[in-house]
């Protein structure tokens, strides 16, 4: 867990308004380059809004996002990909009929070094018989890696749909990190998950950081959290109400008041 | 030159060019775009060839592929506002476009008016006909198995999920309507240089809902589905022409009943694997 003092993403005011009410109110928000940095915060804190954010999936009322030195405004979620931006969903969105490694070879589509209409003439139209599309091959073993490394190498060839739950998540992961991000949101990635499922995906983001991806996590289960976090920044009501190291966090009586005493055993 | 009688040799031809209209609406399908413009890309694709052949000397191959490159650019031009719509939304705005293709042939005194186009030289045969259905089946089968097969079968599902992984929705979706339209102006191209006899009355809505009947029909998720969906609803009112009078009552009940049969149509990814069949043969023995 390197620490560097530079920010690889930049959030400055942001607000996201859902009707009336502001979902995130004013936020301003540093992760670090190379660390783990969780948001905790109770139900409806505006957490998943800002992942959303961030990837593009909603635009803001207002606010400046800057990842690596480039302004987020104006780009599309698969141009915030392009730029190495990954995500997983709290509410899991796999393509159910498509096949696990299908799942994680469509989502390799950022790094893919030929253009569309590349794509289009060498793979489809002007391939001779029998010869294996160029890219094919090297992103179907790219996926293969990637699901050996979140553990679901025996599940390839399954539908994305019939899978347990925990494994669901297991394939987001994998889509999220086959493109080679530099930055990876990660909505409660152990929700639902039994202890051993935890522990285990605990383990892999500690290995998706030590391979330089920064990673914004989003989680309830705060023994994970202190576990693994170099920085925690706590949300309430769409604001930051404390940031720092998680011993810290855990002896702030505003976040205990607001979120960690109360909240204690729900969700 | 043929062997076959000249009914026979009618009920193929009218079979693939109904089999080269659904594959057009089938590419945007696969994305989730159902779409009622199709007889209207056909039109373009008859008008634009057969004036290109007429008036203008051009060899058959050739008009085919200025036809449907005419269609191609107005898929395009329909592709990107149906970007932002969906559903039952999508349906009308085709329709509309529909309509207005229609009513501009039916109104543009150079290819005739109202009068129809006539005097179209008979190209269209078995023998340029079928080698082009087999690439188009080779493309689709290549597509389906390809990257941009892939995306566009992740868009067809979750479409914000498919942008949220990097794909560019804006590039693959137009790409689907302008592509299918370019296929669409193929089957135009092939149909009015065999009915020699074009008017816009041909292409209208009955025509793009020929188009979706075809690819509902025999099943919208793989490839085979459009061909079998098109082959059945040419032959079977031939085919039931014994029961005389009733035949159209007795196709129509067959439709309503196969659709009751299997809903997402006659033919889908696990009936066309090889796993299916195997499965099928050991049971039939096991008994
Ligand atoms: N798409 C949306 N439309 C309307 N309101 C929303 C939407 N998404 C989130 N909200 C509201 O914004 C607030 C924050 O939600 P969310 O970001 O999901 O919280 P968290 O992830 O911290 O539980 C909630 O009050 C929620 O109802
Ligand atoms: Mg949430």
């Amino acid at each position: 867990m390197v620490t560097c003092a530079e920010p690889v993403l930049n959030v400055q005011k942001a607000v996201k308004r859902f009707g009336g009410s502001d979902a995130i109110a004013l936020l301003d928000l540093e992760v670090m380059k190379g660390t783990i940095h969780s948001i905790i915060g109770p139900n409806g804190s505006g957490k998943t809004t800002l992942i959303n954010l961030i990837s593009g999936f909603l635009p803001p009322t207002s606010g400046r996002f800057v990842f690596d030195g480039v302004n987020l405004e104006r780009l599309r979620p698969d141009q915030r990909v392009a730029l190495g931006i990954g995500r997983t969903f709290q509410n899991i969105r796999l393509f159910g009929d498509l096949s696990v490694v299908e799942n994680v070879m469509v989502a390799r589509h950022a790094r893919m070094k030929t253009s569309f209409w590349q794509l289009l003439f060498k793979d489809v139209l002007l391939r001779m018989p029998f010869q294996v599309a160029a890219q094919e091959q090297a992103v179907r073993k790219k996926a293969r890696e990637i699901l050996d490394f979140v553990g679901l190498g025996h599940r390839q060839s399954a539908n994305a749909g019939s899978l347990p739950y925990g494994e669901q998540r297991l394939l987001e992961l994998a889509q999220a990190m086959v493109f080679e991000p530099r930055l990876m949101l990660l909505d409660e990635p152990v929700a639902g998950m039994n202890p051993t499922e935890k522990e285990s995906v605990k383990v892999l983001i500690r290995k998706i950081s030590q391979m330089g991806i920064t990673v914004l996590l989003i989680e309830h289960d705060m023994k994970v959290v202190m576990d693994i976090s170099d920085r925690v920044s706590v949300l309430n009501f769409g604001v930051k109400i404390a940031e720092g190291r998680p011993a810290d966090i855990q002896k702030d009586s505003v976040v205990i008041e607001a979120y960690l005493g109360k909240e204690e055993g729900q969700c | 030159m043929t062997v076959i009688s000249p009914f026979l040799n009618t009920i193929l031809i009218f079979g693939g060019i109904n089999a080269i209209l659904a594959f057009s609406l089938y590419l945007p399908l696969s994305c989730g775009q159902l779409s009622l413009a199709q007889g209207g890309f056909m039109a373009i694709g008859a008008y634009s060839s057969a004036v290109l052949t007429k008036n203008f000397g051009v060899p058959f191959g050739l008009a085919l592929l200025g036809g449907g490159s005419v269609a191609c650019v107005f898929g395009y031009l329909v592709g990107f506002p149906a970007l932002r719509i969906k559903g039952i939304y999508l349906l009308l705005m085709t329709l509309g476009f529909n309509e207005i293709i229609r009513v501009f042939f039916l109104n543009f005194s150079y290819t005739g008016g109202v009068g129809g186009f006539g005097g179209i030289k008979p190209m269209t045969n078995l023998y340029n006909l079928y080698p082009v259905l087999f690439l188009l089946l080779v493309f689709y089968y290549r597509f389906h198995n390809s990257h941009l097969g892939r995306a566009m079968r992740a868009i067809n599902q979750d479409q914000d999920a498919a942008e949220a992984r990097g794909l560019p929705l804006t590039r693959l979706k137009t790409f689907a309507f302008g592509g299918g339209a370019f296929i669409a102006g193929l089957a135009g191209g092939y149909y009015a240089h065999f009915v020699q006899f074009i008017e816009s009355e041909n292409f209208g809505f009955m025509t793009s809902l020929d188009a979706m009947v075809y690819v509902l029909l025999g099943g919208s998720q793989i490839f085979w589905g459009p061909l079998l969906g098109a082959y059945l609803v040419t032959t079977l009112p031939e085919i039931f022409r014994v029961f005389q009078k009733f035949r159209y009552e007795i196709f129509g009940a067959s439709l309503v009943l196969m659709m009751i049969l299997r809903p997402r149509g006659l033919l889908d990814e696990e009936v066309c694997s090889v796993a299916w069949w195997k499965e099928l043969i050991l049971r039939r023995r096991a008994q």
